[in-house]
């Protein structure tokens, strides 16, 4: 009962979860302006699409390999892609010293 | 024809086969589910249908027999082509290249949860021989088959069986 337990609840832990903390991203931000479908973009950094999926959404945290290999495609410096904090909107990031005044 | 002109060539086709991508299509996790109930169901009522046909006797009991055999070779035979394909829910009997990194952590996953679950049925059925050694008359053929089987298909077929359980319905592109 308690091995079904367990494994009930490994289920329930996410991977992100397990792995010691999540990673965010901005992979779907970055995909969108590109104009990739998930699966063009796993084609170019050769994983599944699926997987694409599970790291849009932050279910999935990616071995450095593989977010290098990210920040590699999408010509980025890899804080810009991952981080341990969640990142604020670009809007925010662009505009928000600007204190909200404009001319 | 010499060997060595074949050779490369087959170990280039042989490559080719095993290296073949592996499906995305593994279908909702609802129908897949069914899948799993139908593999694991199909072991019960075949074993219900072994123990009929050993322990009843009268046209009947025959009769019931055979229709269970029946519909556990078709309730298994639809389990195994549903789960045991070229695709991602069958990564723990595929090989490590033709899967991600994120494929991978859930095959090994699918591994570690089923190895224990084999193990202890595997325990079970040495125990029951154990016992059938001090006590001759607990000696069942119909049991021994059972445990057999259901070690074998435990072993084939958990972790194939947790991942078709577990991983959620596929997004759309």
């Amino acid at each position: 009962m308690l091995y079904i337990y367990n494994i009930h609840m490994a289920r329930e832990t996410s991977v992100a979860d397990r792995s010691g903390g999540k990673i965010y991203n901005r992979l779907a931000v970055l995909r969108a302006e590109r104009g990739l479908t998930r699966q063009e973009l796993a084609d170019a950094l050769g994983i599944n699409y699926q997987t694409v999926g599970y790291l849009e959404r932050g279910e999935y945290n990616p071995s450095l390999e593989l977010a290098f290999r990210i920040a590699e495609f999408v010509e980025l410096p890899i804080d810009a892609v991952f981080s341990r904090t969640p990142f604020k909107p670009m809007s925010a990031e662009l505009y928000g010293s600007r204190g909200g005044a404009t001319t | 024809m010499n060997v060595d002109e074949v050779r490369p060539r087959a170990d280039a086709r042989t490559k080719s086969i095993l290296t073949r991508p592996v499906s995305d299509k593994i279908g909702p996790r609802r129908r897949r589910r069914w899948s799993v109930v139908a593999l694991y169901g199909s072991y019960f009522v075949l074993c219900a249908s072994s123990a009929l046909s050993a322990n009843a006797s009268g046209k009947i009991a025959n009769v019931a027999a055979l229709v269970l055999l029946i519909a556990g070779i078709v309730s298994a035979t639809y389990g195994v082509l549903t789960l045991l394909g070229r695709t991602f829910v069958n990564a723990p009997n595929l090989r490590a290249d033709v899967l991600d990194e994120r494929q991978q952590a859930r095959r090994n996953a699918a591994l570690s949860q089923a190895y224990p679950i084999v193990g202890m049925f595997t325990a079970v059925g040495l125990l029951y021989m154990m016992l059938i050694d001090a006590w001759p008359a607990l000696r069942n053929f119909t049991v021994i088959e059972a445990l057999f089987w259901g070690a074998f298909l435990l072993a084939i077929s958990l972790p194939s069986s947790i991942i078709a359980w577990t991983e959620p319905d596929p997004l759309a592109d």
